[in-house]
C-alpha cells in the first residue's frame, strides 16, 4: 500500500501524482491519503481535493482512502500515529520551502518521518510538475555505503513502471587542495575503488531490475559531492534525483545537511529522499 | 512505451488541470505561491562566493604560501636587525605571489562571460495571461502554470506545453544544434518529453506563427536551464601543465622547507643566534626556490598564445596553450571543419543506378521537384535558406536558363523535422499539381509504392526492388556524397484544401536522388597524418549517414578503409550505450559517430576521459557548450560558432579549419619542450646558490652568496634568457613524437640530477673556487670571520656572482638543444637570446664595476684577471655539458 502524507497546498497535488503511479504498481493496488486538519486549508478544500484524486484512482483502478485527522499534539505527531506500520507500504510526502526558513528539509515534518518511520519512506520535491509524476531517467548518487540495496529498493521497485534507466553515481570527494595535487596513479585508484563499489551495487539492482532496463554507472572526482550530483544530473537529463540521507553522527549531520539542502534548493529535477544506511 | 503519462502525452484541457492552471492564466496569488515554492526563473546558478572561492584556492597554493612565509621570515628578520634591505625583500616576494595568485584568478574569472552569452537567449519581459487579462511580465517571475502567450519572432522563456497553436514554428537550435526549423502543434504527441512537438523549449524562438503555452518547468529546470547549469558548473580538470607545475612546486617546497628548518636546527642547536639561523634558513628556502620561475611560465605561454593566434588559433585561456600540446585524441565536427562547407550537387541519379543522368529533362524536373520542398529565397546575393536548398535552387539556376529556371515556390510548405528527417511542400511543376517530399532515404523508403525509371516507364514497388536501391546508395555514400530521395505524389487540379503532411505522405513515388558533396579542406589529410605521427587519435563526429561519415574519414585518413564499419558508430548506438560499453568501443578501434545528435559529444568526451585520455572537442552551437567544457581543451569555431560556445572553449579557430588544430598541437608542444628547456635553465643556478650556504653552516667560511645576490639572479638577470628560451622555434622531431603520458613530471628525476648535481655542481664550484681565491688573494684566513662590508668579503662575493652570471650564458646556450650543442641553431635566430646574453654581461661587469650596482648587491671590484677567469666559465660549463652530450645522447 502506498500512503500519502497530503498537506492540502498544490505541492501535495503534485505530490500525489507519483502516489498515483506508485499505487498502480502495487499487488493490492491501495493508496490511503491522510491530512491533518491544522487549519492551514480548510476542509472543505481538502476533501474536494481528496473527491478528485478519487476520481483519478477510480479511472486507474486503484483503491482509494482517505482520512482527515484532527490536529492532535503536532502535524507530525497525529501523523505517526495515523500511518499503518507496514513494511511492504510506502509512505510518501513531500519537502517545501518553509516561509521562514530557508531550509527545504531541516526542522521539517519531512525529516522527522525521514528519520523516524520504521517501514520505507520517500520524502519528494517536485520542481517540475510536468513530469506527472513518471521521470524516465533516474539519478541515483550513492556514498559509498557497503549495505546493499535493502533501502532503496523498495522505491526503485516503484519507479519502474515509468523510469527506463537508472543512473548509478559516486562522487568521491576530495580536498581542492589536494585535487590539484592527486597523482594520476592515485585518482585512478580511487575511480578503481568506485568503480567496484558501483559494480557491485549494479549486480544487487540486476536482481530487482526487469530485464530490458538500462544501468548505467559513473564515479567521478570531485571538490564538492552535492555540486557533482547536480552537474550529473543536468548531464543526463535525470527526471528524478534518489538521494540517500543519514545522520549517523552531529558532524555527519553538519557536514552533509548543508549539501542535501543544496540539493534540494538547486535541484534541476524532481527529487526523492530515502533514509540511507 | 511507458503506461504513465508526462505532460506532452496529456491533451490541451487535460494540461491546465495537471498544472492546475485554466485558460484564463493563474491569479496573482496562485504566481506568487509558486514562485516562493519554486524560485525564479533563472539560468543563473547561485553562487555568491564563487570568487571568494577562486581567489582563496590561488592564495592557498603551495607555491604562494611558500613565498608569504619567506616574505613573513623577511619581515621578521627586518624587525630583528634593522637596516639589512630584508624589508624590500620581504615586499618582493610577496609581490611576486600575490602577482602570480591574482594572474591565475583572472584566468578563472571567465564563466561570467559563458552566462552572458546564454542571457541573450532568454527574453527578459513576456506576453502571458494572468488574472483572465493579458499582462507583461519579468521573464523571471514567470511560474509552472502560467500561460504563455507566443507569437512571431519571441524568445520562448521557460518549458511550455503547447495548448493552441497555430502556423506554429520554432528553431530549436540552441538545443538541438539543428538550424532547421520546426513545426509545432498543440495535438498529443507520443514521444519522449525532449522530442516532442507540442512543447515550446526555453531559448529557442519562435519563427512563424502564434500560439499559447503553458509553463512546466522554469529556471534550471528546462533543457536550456540544464545546458546553463552545465556551462557554469562543469570545472575543467587541472590542465597536464599545471598538475606538472604543482608536482614540481610540492617537491620544490618540501626540499627548500626541509633543508631550511632542518640548518634552522641545527644553527640553533650549534649556538648561533636566532637572527643568523634565520636569515640563513630564509636564504636555503629562497635559493631553493626558483622565484622567477612560474612568472616566466605565464610568459611564455603568453608569447605562445601569440604565436598561435598568428596561425589563426586564438587562445583564450592561457593553461590551453600547452593543453594543446599536450592531447592525445582530437573529437573533431565534419563540416565546416574537415570539409569547407560549402555544398554542391554533385550529381543527380535516377533510382537504379548511381551515375550522373545526362537527360536534361530528368534532371531539370529533379530539381524542381526538389526545391518544391525547399525553403529558398532570391536575394541580390544569391540565394538564402538551408545550404542544401540553397546548393538545389544554385545547381537549378545554372543548368536551366530563362523561364526554365524560373520556380514560383511552394503554395504549401512541410518544413524539415529533425525527427522525421525531411521537409515537403505542395505545388506546381511544369503545370503538374504535385506533393513533393525530400530527405533521407532510410526515413522515405518506407512511404514509396512506386518508382521512376524513365519517362516511359514506372515500376511498382517491391522487396527485390528496394535492396536494390539500398545498395546504390550505400555505393554513393560510400563515395563521401550526402545523399536525397526525392519522391511526389500527384495531387487533384485546382484544390485548395489545407493537408496535413500526414495525409499527403502516401502512395509515394521515388522520383531520383540527389547527391550532395562538401569537398574536403586541401590541408586536411596532411594535417591528419601529421596528427597519427604525432600518436594523436582523431575522431570524427558527424550527423550524417554511417557510409558517407566512413568515406569522408577514408578521405581524411582517420580511417583506412571506408568498408570497415567496426570503426564506426550511429548515434542511436550511442544512446543505448553505458559509459563502459563506448570505452569499449573506444578500445576496439571506433573512430567515427555517425547520425549523433551534438548531445551526444558529451557522452563521448566522458568515455575518452575515463580511459585517462586527454581530449580536444570542437564545437560551434550553444548545445556544445556542456562538452567544450568537460574536454580538456574546448575548441569553439570563430566563423560559425556562437557566442556560447566560443565563451566556453578555451581555444577558438578563427578559420575554423582543422589544420589550424595540427599548427595548435605543434606550437603547444613547443611551449612545453621550452617550458623544460628553461626550467632546467633555471634550475641549474640553484645549485651554487644552494651549496654556500651549507658550506657556511658545516665549515668557518663567510657566505658567499647573500639573499639579495640570489634573488638579483633569480627575479632578475634569469627571466630574459629564460624568456628567450621559450620563444625558441619548434624542433623537428616535436611532430614526430607520441604524445607525452599523464605520469610525466616535468621535474623528472633525470632533470633533477643535470640541474642540481651535474651543471649546478659545476657552477658552484667554479664560482666557489673564485670566491675563495679572492679570500686568500686577499689575506683571509680560514676559520676568521669577515664583516657584510669589508671590501675584501665584497669582492669576493662580486667575484663568486659574476662568476654564476657568466657561466649561465654557458648553460643558456647549452639549453637550447637537448641532443645538439645549441650553437648550431645560430645565435643571430634568437633576438631574446642575444638579448638575455648582454644582459648576463653587463650585469656581471656593473654589479664589480659599476658603483650604485655595487652599493645595491653588497659588491667591490675585483682585478681584470679574476674577472677574466670568470669568463673561463662559459667555455667550461658549455663544453662539459656538450661533452656529456656526445657520450650519452649521440645515439
Amino acid at each position: 500500500m502506498i500512503i500519502l502524507a497530503h498537506d492540502g497546498s498544490l505541492y501535495g497535488d503534485w505530490i500525489s501524482c507519483y502516489a498515483v503511479n506508485f499505487a498502480v504498481a502495487e499487488e493490492d493496488r491501495k493508496l490511503l491519503a491522510l491530512h491533518v486538519l491544522d487549519d492551514t486549508v480548510s476542509a472543505e478544500v481538502v476533501s474536494a481535493k481528496f473527491a478528485q484524486l478519487s476520481t483519478l484512482c477510480q479511472e486507474r483502478k486503484i483503491d482509494f482512502s482517505f482520512q482527515l485527522l484532527p490536529l492532535g499534539k503536532g502535524v507530525y505527531r497525529s501523523l505517526r500515529q495515523a500511518i499503518p506500520h507496514n513494511a511492504n507500504n510506502l509512505l510518501i510526502f513531500g519537502t517545501r520551502s518553509k516561509v521562514k526558513k530557508r531550509t527545504l528539509l531541516r526542522g521539517s515534518i519531512a525529516e522527522k518521518l525521514l528519520r523516524t518511520h520504521q517501514c520505507p519512506v520517500l520524502a519528494i520535491r517536485v520542481v517540475q510538475p510536468g513530469l506527472l509524476g513518471s521521470p524516465e531517467e533516474l539519478l541515483l548518487p550513492l556514498a559509498g555505503h557497503w549495505s546493499g540495496v535493502a533501502r532503496i529498493e523498495p522505491i526503485v521497485k516503484r519507479l519502474i513502471p515509468s523510469a527506463h534507466r537508472l543512473h548509478l553515481f559516486r562522487a568521491l570527494q576530495v580536498n581542492h587542495l589536494r585535487h590539484a595535487h592527486l597523482s594520476i596513479t592515485r585518482e585512478r585508484r580511487l575511480l578503481i575503488a568506485g568503480q567496484n563499489y558501483l559494480e557491485d551495487i549494479s549486480t544487487q539492482l540486476t536482481a530487482i531490475l526487469p530485464q530490458k532496463f538500462s544501468l548505467e554507472s559513473q564515479v567521478m572526482i570531485a571538490t564538492g559531492w552535492q555540486n557533482a550530483v547536480l552537474t550529473q544530473a543536468s548531464r543526463l537529463k535525470a527526471q528524478m534525483i534518489l538521494l540517500g540521507v543519514s545522520e549517523r553522527s552531529l558532524a555527519h549531520k553538519m557536514f552533509y545537511g548543508a549539501g542535501v539542502e543544496q540539493v534540494l534548493r538547486d535541484t534541476p529535477c524532481d527529487i526523492g529522499i530515502y533514509r540511507a544506511p | 512505451m511507458s503506461v504513465q503519462q508526462q505532460i506532452q502525452h496529456l491533451s490541451s484541457e487535460q494540461v491546465f488541470s495537471a498544472l492546475q492552471s485554466s485558460p484564463k492564466g493563474l491569479s496573482d496569488e496562485q504566481a506568487s505561491g509558486r514562485l516562493r515554492e519554486l524560485g525564479a526563473n533563472s539560468i543563473e546558478v547561485r553562487d555568491p562566493w564563487r570568487l571568494v572561492r577562486s581567489l582563496m584556492r590561488q592564495l592557498t597554493n603551495f607555491f604562494t604560501l611558500l613565498l608569504f612565509a619567506s616574505a613573513a621570515i623577511c619581515f621578521v628578520a627586518e624587525h630583528l636587525q634593522p637596516g639589512e634591505s630584508m624589508a624590500i625583500l620581504g615586499w618582493a616576494l610577496a609581490g611576486v605571489a600575490l602577482l602570480n595568485a591574482l594572474f591565475s584568478f583572472v584566468q578563472e574569472y571567465r564563466a561570467e562571460k559563458a552566462m552572458a552569452a546564454l542571457r541573450q537567449f532568454l527574453p527578459p519581459m513576456v506576453q502571458v495571461q494572468r488574472n483572465g487579462k493579458v499582462q507583461k511580465l519579468l521573464a523571471e517571475e514567470l511560474v509552472p502554470g502560467d500561460l504563455l502567450l507566443l507569437r512571431e519572432g519571441d524568445r520562448v522563456p521557460a518549458d511550455a506545453r503547447l495548448v493552441a497553436a497555430e502556423g506554429l514554428m520554432a528553431n530549436n537550435a540552441p538545443l538541438t544544434g539543428e538550424a532547421q526549423p520546426v513545426a509545432l502543434s498543440s495535438a498529443v504527441c507520443e514521444s519522449r518529453l525532449v522530442e516532442s512537438n507540442n512543447v515550446v523549449f526555453a531559448g529557442c524562438q519562435i519563427l512563424r506563427g502564434t500560439g499559447e503555452a503553458i509553463i512546466f518547468a522554469t529556471g534550471l529546470r528546462t533543457e536550456f536551464g540544464k545546458l546553463a547549469h552545465l556551462s557554469q558548473a562543469i570545472h575543467r580538470d587541472p590542465s597536464p601543465l599545471e598538475r606538472q607545475t604543482a608536482h614540481m612546486v610540492r617537491v620544490l617546497t618540501v626540499i627548500a622547507v626541509t633543508l631550511g628548518v632542518a640548518f634552522f636546527l641545527y644553527g640553533v642547536f650549534s649556538g648561533r643566534s636566532l637572527w643568523v639561523n634565520l636569515v640563513f634558513m630564509m636564504g636555503i628556502i629562497v635559493a631553493n626556490v626558483p622565484e622567477g620561475l612560474l612568472p616566466t611560465f605565464t610568459l611564455s605561454l603568453a608569447m605562445g598564445s601569440l604565436r598561435m593566434a598568428r596561425k589563426n588559433v586564438l587562445v583564450t585561456s592561457l593553461n590551453a596553450v600547452e593543453g594543446l600540446g599536450a592531447i592525445q585524441v582530437i573529437c573533431t565536427d565534419k563540416t565546416g571543419t574537415l570539409t569547407l562547407n560549402q555544398l554542391a550537387v554533385n550529381r543527380l541519379t535516377v533510382p537504379f543506378t548511381s551515375k550522373d543522368s545526362d537527360s536534361g529533362e530528368f534532371r531539370h524536373r529533379l530539381l524542381q521537384v526538389a526545391l518544391l520542398a525547399s525553403d529558398v529565397h532570391p536575394t541580390e546575393q544569391g540565394f538564402s535558406g538551408d545550404p542544401l536548398d540553397v546548393a538545389i535552387a544554385t545547381r537549378l539556376q545554372q543548368e536551366c536558363s530563362g523561364a526554365e529556371g524560373s520556380f514560383d515556390g511552394p503554395v504549401q510548405f512541410f518544413p524539415f523535422d529533425s525527427e522525421l528527417k525531411r521537409s515537403a511542400g505542395l505545388g506546381t511543376v511544369s503545370g503538374e499539381q504535385l506533393f513533393a517530399v525530400k530527405g533521407a532515404w532510410e526515413v522515405l523508403r518506407s512511404l514509396i509504392s512506386e518508382i521512376y525509371i524513365s519517362e516511359q516507364e514506372i515500376c511498382r514497388v517491391s522487396t527485390r526492388e528496394l535492396m536494390r536501391i539500398d545498395t546504390i546508395l550505400s555505393e554513393l555514400a560510400g563515395r563521401g556524397l550526402r545523399v536525397v530521395a526525392v519522391a511526389t505524389r500527384r495531387m487533384e487540379e485546382g484544390g485548395t484544401k489545407q493537408y496535413s503532411q500526414q495525409q499527403l505522405e502516401r502512395e509515394l513515388r521515388l522520383e531520383g536522388f540527389i547527391a550532395i558533396e562538401d569537398p574536403l579542406r586541401e590541408e586536411v589529410p596532411a594535417a591528419i597524418a601529421s596528427c597519427h605521427g604525432a600518436g594523436i587519435d582523431v575522431i570524427l563526429i558527424t550527423g550524417d549517414h554511417p557510409a558517407t561519415a566512413a568515406s569522408v574519414a577514408v578521405q581524411c585518413g582517420i580511417i583506412e578503409e571506408k568498408d570497415d564499419m567496426s570503426r564506426v558508430m550511429t548515434g542511436d548506438v550511442l544512446e543505448q550505450s553505458s559509459d563502459l560499453e563506448i570505452q569499449q568501443a573506444l578500445e576496439r578501434g571506433v573512430r567515427i559517430f555517425a547520425r549523433t545528435s551534438p548531445a551526444q559529444k558529451m557522452k563521448i568526451v566522458m568515455a575518452m576521459k575515463s580511459l585517462g585520455r586527454v581530449v580536444a572537442m570542437t564545437g560551434d552551437g550553444v548545445n556544445d557548450a556542456p562538452a567544450l567544457k568537460a574536454a580538456d581543451v574546448g575548441i569553439a569555431m570563430g566563423k560559425g560558432g556562437t557566442d556560447v560556445a566560443r565563451a566556453a572553449a578555451q581555444i577558438i579557430l578563427l578559420d575554423d579549419n582543422f589544420a589550424s588544430i595540427v599548427a595548435g598541437i605543434e606550437e603547444g608542444r613547443t611551449v612545453f619542450i621550452n617550458i623544460r628547456k628553461f626550467t632546467n635553465y633555471v634550475l641549474v643556478s640553484n645549485g651554487p646558490e644552494i651549496l654556500p650556504y651549507l658550506l657556511y653552516v658545516l665549515l668557518p667560511v663567510p657566505l658567499a652568496l647573500t639573499v639579495i645576490q640570489i634573488l638579483s639572479i633569480d627575479l632578475g638577470t634569469d627571466i630574459i634568457p629564460s624568456m628567450a628560451l621559450g620563444q625558441e622555434p619548434p624542433e623537428p622531431e616535436a611532430m614526430l613524437q607520441p604524445p607525452r603520458s599523464r605520469e610525466f613530471h616535468l621535474l623528472s628525476r633525470g632533470l633533477v640530477l643535470h640541474s642540481y648535481l651535474f651543471l649546478g655542481l659545476l657552477e658552484a664550484l667554479w664560482s666557489l673556487a673564485l670566491f675563495f681565491y679572492v679570500l686568500l688573494a686577499g689575506g683571509w684566513q680560514y676559520g676568521t670571520d669577515l664583516a657584510s662590508n669589508d671590501p675584501l668579503y665584497r669582492s669576493a662575493t662580486g667575484i663568486a656572482l659574476a662568476t654564476i652570471l657568466l657561466m649561465q650564458i654557458g648553460n643558456l646556450v647549452g639549453r637550447r638543444y637537448r641532443v645538439h650543442s645549441g650553437l648550431d641553431r645560430g645565435l643571430l635566430t634568437n633576438r631574446l637570446l642575444l638579448l638575455g646574453i648582454l644582459i648576463q654581461v653587463v650585469f656581471s661587469w656593473g654589479l664589480l664595476y659599476f658603483p650604485p650596482l655595487q652599493k645595491i648587491l653588497g659588491t667591490a671590484p675585483v682585478a681584470w684577471p679574476v674577472y677574466l677567469l670568470a669568463w673561463c666559465g662559459i667555455p667550461l660549463i658549455f663544453g662539459a655539458d656538450y661533452l656529456r652530450k656526445r657520450i650519452f645522447l649521440a645515439t
